[in-house]
């Protein structure tokens, strides 16, 4: 057993002592190198042992271990890690703290490794707490920017909310269970569903979970971490919000339980997806715009979790976590990005596709849309499957939208349109399929049905879709520009106290 | 007391032309910020020139409580270490103003290095006043409000719902937002919808009010609204340059002057909301400060930093004069194998002295990028491009890209293509970036991703295409360049009609000093730089054409001196090019140093060989430009510099792809032969400049209202990103945020930085350029510079002012007077800088 727990440690541990060591290393240059080895190793470490996991079985030790789930995390974790590290070594050259970032950083992956590996809750708290402190004290990187030190109290204080709330959970399961392994617990807790401290554990696991992925009423902090230097942002979007969907699925036997809990979250995360995509479209700064986002998208991993679906929401932490750290490690390119151009003369659009092509592309892409309900009839047509398959369905719809909308766009683009967005939905339902294939056993499976109310939600989201398309009505402009006013200050709160007038003038760069 | 406020707002009413007049009076002293699009080097003094330097320190210290010249311990250091000598320090003191009280000798300034300076006092706003009242940060509550606003108000494009009120001008736009606003609220701004909601709606009489409710001191009222407009300096800034385009086309703007008065209705509403718990009584305590001059100790520590910052300029100016110590009489004309024109960008300095130096039969010649060609150049797909020329101009042409050699029908296939992946382009980022779209989106597309963070982490693709490339296949791209036909194309007037062709040929040519001895081969070489994911890319991109490329102002006045017709004319106006002579239109890529040549298949056949061997001297000086090149980059290995240099180019995490024109420091408009062989160390701009060719010196007044403008923005950019980066400067790299596709944050908010990032200053341990002011040496008689400086008032208070050095050179190349204001000027070897150049 001694063994195993080394064994699935051991990424989490390197990642610690190399973070170390960048802090007590002398020369700038030697931290990185530091760092960044120990970055690949684990990284190269812990490709080996999912691919051990994948294939073998689960590393199964007394305090750490290594299931399907927390492989794929892991993964990521490690991943994105070490491409964060490698980019910070050009990009932080130069900077008076380089030794501490990449000790923090290191921390931060390494706490992040650490949760995910932890097979005992307590072990799980700490590594929880110590990527949130980590965190904070990255925010407030340059040390001497009273905006910054405010921006790391407010995570500090937000996510300390969620933090307390873990390790309570923790010693209150000890004294329930009778032992901090998670397995153990998890084992028990159908039966012990009744049970006030069952309960009591699950709402605290709740809170810490909505606290970790910035979910209403604790999204506020997110967007105002951007006074960290951009590397952060890369590795906070992709392996540190997320660990509130871990969470959720780690404990999800916790959860599926309790239909209150598991309503809660569907709710609060379908309300966070809306209000995060919508501040996210009032945002005129790109790393702003990039963290209303990711909050919308935290939101809707939690209502995939509410929905019982924890090997999609899974899959969409995982695909999120890529897409948002390469956004942002790129988000000095938005300059050059193409603005629209279609004031071009003599551009000869092309005619419409004869008419036996756009048969041939039609018949594929419906025989594209047809085979998941064909191959899963099950899952697809079960209730949480329609809900998810028609956030995809509307999302086609605008993609298609979209791309036909110009004024000689629908007889061009018609088919090239349905056929991408044929074979988009393929990938979508594929990805999430594997996933569910991946994670096997590791997670619940997907409950046959939910509430019918739940339909309201992508009731309002085809809502808002189809606003998007026609503008608001005359009437409800007024309405239109207060929301907007709100969405643009969401979350803006500069800390009061401290005389500081020239505050300013006191910043070393 | 409803008597007494009724009596103000009829009295302010009645004074509103005054009003709006010291309004855009406090507008024109604030320097504009041209958008990330185009980034442009701008004096931050800009308008401040008519004051002196020191007058001019204390106005940013109160305005913007800026530093304008280095902590004193720097200067202190200079000293101790001998480089700043007692000579530099007397000589500094006899040039400072006679109205403030400095030491009397160098000893005087040598006690005084260890104190600490004394900066002038920030002038109060309300929001200053209220924040020492109540002790809460309410400047920084202001100047993130306005900022947020602005950033919506101002965006170009980035956030994907608008702003309501982007028809409006700025006050009436943020009237409206305001009143809906609860934030200030609930922070403690008591009644701050009721009062925006009753202010007018015209920015004239809302000033008028509030300007009435603030009860500003009469001789105070500049200064307030320099100070306030300074408060959110960037976003004035910004509104400064819509100002400025307005007015470059021959408009009137009030952008800026509505904005002024959006920071003016903050200081009314916290007076209003805060009056009672003693911010009143402050502020009437306060303000009277404005209209007082600045106390005599400020104004005198301020005076002999000054002094000092002068001292080290003179010190620098010393080595350069020494450089110039040898004669270098001018000798016999002769034609030389290949001559090669670059822009007088100090970058070009480190080329152009390596291509010289690989080929003693090579002639370089210096002049501003745009080749004396001011066109707007359309790109291929749409109906209106970027203005090419220096931004004190506007274009005079326009010129459309072409695909060279395709047909009509062909052309119009490809643009079809393109903007079939633009619309594709689009769709697919409405898809990503949608509220209801963006979870499917991730879910489908984010997996893959990851491809891309490999790929764009080990350099092999770039984060987005650039702009000039996108939807466009690579050998079309090779295919791309400009169309002389003068025609309508999409609805508006193309190319150049021929007489007009000549007329600028001639005067090209005139201004380069260039009219006889033409080579084989005459290269005009543009530049630009290579980098990936970085905000301020077009900032290293020509400012003499602002802030694009040179390659299609190069190829243009190329293909126009390559005219038949224009040859033929040129020779009618007594200037004779060789038949066998052709130009050939370049790019010099400032960060790998490597030079494209462009539409050389149009070389007649004979040319081939020299072809051949341009580009082998151009590789070789390509290769010691870069050794040159390679300490301050940090590549001390040999053999890797080559490589080195090209990844950073492609690397999306690199600060410093390269260095820009950090270290400028002089501007020498003189024949080459005078600095050939002369290592400025890529410090110095370099303008060819013959004063026998030109008759009526009217190629020298281009030259002093130009060019030596233009390289004073660039140095004093420079110079104030590095003294005050706070203020001037747009502050670290790493933490930087685009905003409004138009400039850039310091993380999450704060106010719009302007200038340029501390990383293009400073390499982590010592600064890499070093503050001076530009040392101005130009190879002409003085009368005709005093003629000139005379007749523009713009240059005379650039030279007068100490804004820039201006120095004389003679006939043999050796500089010998130093300009002392009021068109005097002082022979070197008379003073003691002199006699310490003598003596080194």
């Amino acid at each position: 057993m001694l063994g195993q727990d080394v064994l699935a440690a051991l990424p989490g541990v390197i990642l610690l002592a190399g973070a170390l060591l960048a802090g007590l290393s002398r020369r700038p240059a030697r931290a990185v190198g530091r760092s960044l080895a120990a970055q690949r190793t684990a990284c190269a470490l812990t490709a080996a042992l999912a691919l051990i996991v994948f294939f073998g079985g689960r590393i199964d030790g007394v305090l750490f271990a290594l299931d399907r789930l927390a492989a794929v995390v892991a993964l990521l974790t490690a991943g994105i890690s070490l491409a964060v590290q490698s980019y910070a070594r050009r990009y932080m050259d130069g900077d008076a703290a380089i030794r501490r970032f990449f000790r923090d950083m290191g921390l931060m992956a390494g706490a992040i490794l650490t949760m995910v590996t932890a097979a005992n809750a307590l072990v799980f708290a700490a590594g929880w707490v110590g990527s949130s402190l980590a965190l904070a004290s990255l925010v407030a990187h340059r040390r001497t920017w009273p905006a910054a030190r405010a921006a790391a109290r407010r995570t500090a204080l937000f996510l300390g909310v969620g933090d307390a709330a873990l390790v309570l959970a923790a010693l209150v399961a000890v004294a329930a269970f009778g032992t901090a392994d998670i397995a153990t617990m998890a084992a028990e807790a159908t039966a012990r569903a009744g049970e006030p401290a069952v309960l009591a554990i699950s709402a605290l696991l709740v809170v810490a979970a909505l606290a970790k992925s910035a979910q209403l009423p604790l999204a506020g902090w997110l967007p105002e971490t951007m006074t960290a230097p951009t590397p952060v942002s890369g590795l906070m979007h992709a392996g540190f919000v997320n660990a509130g969907g871990y969470l959720l699925a780690r404990f999800a036997d916790l959860f599926v339980a309790q239909p209150v809990l598991m309503g809660a979250l569907f709710v609060i995360g379908a309300a966070t997806a809306l209000a995060g995509s919508l501040a996210m479209l009032v945002q005129s700064d790109v790393k702003r715009a990039l963290g209303w986002s990711t909050v919308g998208q935290m939101g809707f991993m939690v209502m995939q979790c509410g929905l019982g679906a924890f090997a999609a929401a899974i899959y969409h932490l995982v695909a999120h976590g890529i897409f948002k750290a390469t956004l942002f490690l790129g988000a000095g390119s938005v300059v050059q990005e193409v603005r629209d151009l279609d004031n071009a003369p003599a551009a000869r659009v092309k005619g419409p596709l004869g008419v036996l092509p756009a048969v041939g592309f039609g018949a594929a892409a419906l025989a594209v849309v047809a085979l998941p309900v064909l191959v899963a009839p099950a899952t697809v047509l079960s209730g949480p499957g329609l809900v998810l398959a028609s956030f995809a369905l509307l999302a086609s719809l605008h993609a298609l939208v979209v791309w036909t909308r110009h004024p000689r766009g629908l007889a061009v683009a018609l088919w090239p349109g349905v056929l991408a967005v044929a074979v988009g939905l393929l990938v979508y339902l594929g990805g999430t399929g594997g996933m569910v294939l991946l994670l096997g056993a590791t997670v619940p499976p997907l409950p046959a049905t939910v509430p019918v109310v739940y339909v309201a939600v992508p009731l309002v989201f085809a809502a808002a879709l189809i606003l998007s398309w026609t503008g608001v009505p005359r009437p409800f402009r007024g309405l239109r520009d207060r929301l907007y006013v709100r969405l643009l200050f969401a979350g803006y709160r500069p800390a009061g106290g401290g005389h500081d007038t020239f505050s300013h003038r006191l910043d070393a760069v | 007391m409803a008597t007494e406020t009724l009596d103000q707002t009829t009295t302010a009413a009645a004074a509103a032309p005054a009003l709006t007049d010291a309004i855009d009076r406090a507008g024109r002293k604030v320097a504009p910020l041209w958008p990330l699009r185009h980034f442009v080097a701008v004096n931050p003094y800009f308008g401040l020139a008519d004051n002196s330097f020191t007058e001019g320190a204390i106005a940013m210290a109160r305005a913007a409580g800026a530093r304008t010249t280095m902590p004193r311990a720097y200067y202190a250091e200079a000293v101790r270490s001998g480089r700043i000598t007692d000579g530099d320090l007397a000589e500094a003191l006899a040039e400072a103003p006679a109205d403030v009280e400095l030491p009397t000798d160098a000893a005087g300034v040598r006690a005084l290095l260890d104190d600490d300076a004394t900066d002038a006092p920030v002038d109060p706003t309300v929001a200053d006043v209220a924040a020492r009242v109540t002790r809460r940060d309410w400047p920084r509550l202001v100047t993130e409000s306005v900022s947020f606003w602005a950033a919506g108000y101002f965006d170009q494009g980035l956030a994907s719902w608008p702003a309501p009120g982007q028809g409006l001008d700025p006050f009436a736009a943020w009237r409206a937002e305001a009143a809906l606003d609860r934030g200030p609220e609930i922070m403690g701004v008591k009644g701050f919808r009721a009062f925006v909601a009753g202010l007018p709606e015209d920015w004239r009489a809302a000033a008028a009010e509030l300007t009435a409710e603030l009860a500003v001191p009469a001789g105070g009222l500049d200064a307030y609204l320099h100070r306030l407009a300074m408060s959110v300096g960037g976003w004035a800034a910004f509104a400064r340059w819509r100002v400025w385009e307005s007015e470059l086309y021959g408009g009137t703007d009030d952008t800026l002057n509505a904005f002024v008065v959006v920071r003016l209705a903050w200081d009314a509403a916290l007076l209003r909301a805060l009056g009672a718990k003693g911010v009143s009584d402050a502020w009437a305590e306060a303000k009277p400060r404005l209209a007082e001059p600045a106390p005599a100790d400020a104004r005198a520590a301020t005076a002999l930093d000054v002094v000092l910052q002068a001292a080290l300029e003179k010190a620098w100016q010393r080595e350069l004069v020494a450089k110039f110590k040898e004669p270098r009489p001018a000798g016999p004309p002769s034609r030389k194998a290949i001559q090669a024109a670059f822009c007088i960008d100090v970058r070009s300095e480190v080329f152009r002295r390596a291509l010289e130096s690989v080929d003693p039969e090579v002639e370089t010649i210096g002049f501003a990028g745009f080749f004396g060609f001011p066109i707007e150049y359309v790109p291929l797909g749409q109906t209106h491009g970027g203005a090419q020329c220096p931004v004190l101009l506007t274009p005079a042409y326009t010129v459309r890209e072409q695909v060279k050699g395709a047909s009509e029908p062909e052309e119009t296939e490809l643009l079809g293509v393109r903007m079939l992946r633009r619309r594709a382009h689009k769709a697919w980022k409405a898809f990503k970036r949608e509220a209801v779209s963006s979870f499917a989106f991730v879910e489908t597309i984010g997996l893959g991703f990851g491809a891309k963070l490999v790929t764009d982490t080990l350099g092999l693709t770039r984060t987005v295409a650039h702009p000039s490339a996108d939807g466009l296949d690579k050998a079309v791209v090779d295919r791309l360049g400009p169309e002389l036909d003068r025609r309508e194309y999409g609805g508006r007037v193309v190319g150049f009609p021929p007489a007009d062709r000549l007329a600028m040929a001639e005067a090209v040519l005139g201004a380069m000093s260039m009219t006889e001895n033409f080579a084989r081969l005459v290269v005009l070489a543009g530049h630009g730089s290579t980098t990936v994911n970085n905000p301020h890319a077009t900032g290293l991109d020509c400012g003499a054409c602002g802030g694009h490329t040179g390659e299609a102002n190069a190829r243009v006045a190329a293909l126009i001196l390559n005219d038949p017709d224009v040859r033929t004319g040129l020779k009618a106006k007594g200037i004779a090019i060789p038949e066998d002579t052709v130009f050939v239109g370049a790019l010099h890529d400032t960060t790998t140093d490597e030079v494209q040549l462009y539409d050389t298949e149009q070389l007649p056949a004979d040319h081939a060989g020299d072809l051949e061997r341009l580009k082998h001297l151009l590789e070789a000086a390509g290769k010691r430009a870069r050794a040159e090149r390679a300490p301050i980059l940090h590549l001390r290995d040999g053999t890797a510099v080559d490589d080195g240099v090209a990844a950073r180019a492609r690397d999306w995490s690199q600060v410093r792809p390269e260095w820009g024109l950090a270290g400028c420091a002089a501007f020498i408009a003189a024949p080459r032969d005078k600095s050939r062989g002369r290592a400025l160390d890529g410090r110095a701009f370099l303008h060819s400049y013959e004063w026998q060719k030109d008759q009526g010196f009217g190629v020298l007044e281009l030259i002093m209202t130009a060019p030596m403008v233009v390289a004073s923005w660039i140095s004093l950019q420079y110079y104030g990103s590095t003294v005050d980066n706070a203020v001037f400067g747009s502050g670290n790299k790493v933490l930087h945020n685009v905003v409004g596709n138009l400039g850039v944050l310091e993380g999450n908010a704060g106010d719009l930085r302007q200038g340029l990032p501390w990383q293009s200053v400073h390499d982590g341990d010592e600064l890499i350029h070093e503050p001076l002011r530009l040392s101005v040496v130009i190879a002409a008689p003085i009368e005709a510079m005093n003629a000139i400086i005379e007749k523009h008032a713009m240059v005379r208070q650039l030279v007068d002012h100490r804004w820039l050095y201006l120095f004389a050179m003679d006939d043999d190349g050796v500089i010998t007077h130093r300009y002392a204001g009021g068109l005097e000027w002082t022979r070197l070897g008379e003073s003691g800088g002199a006699a310490a150049v003598e003596a080194a």
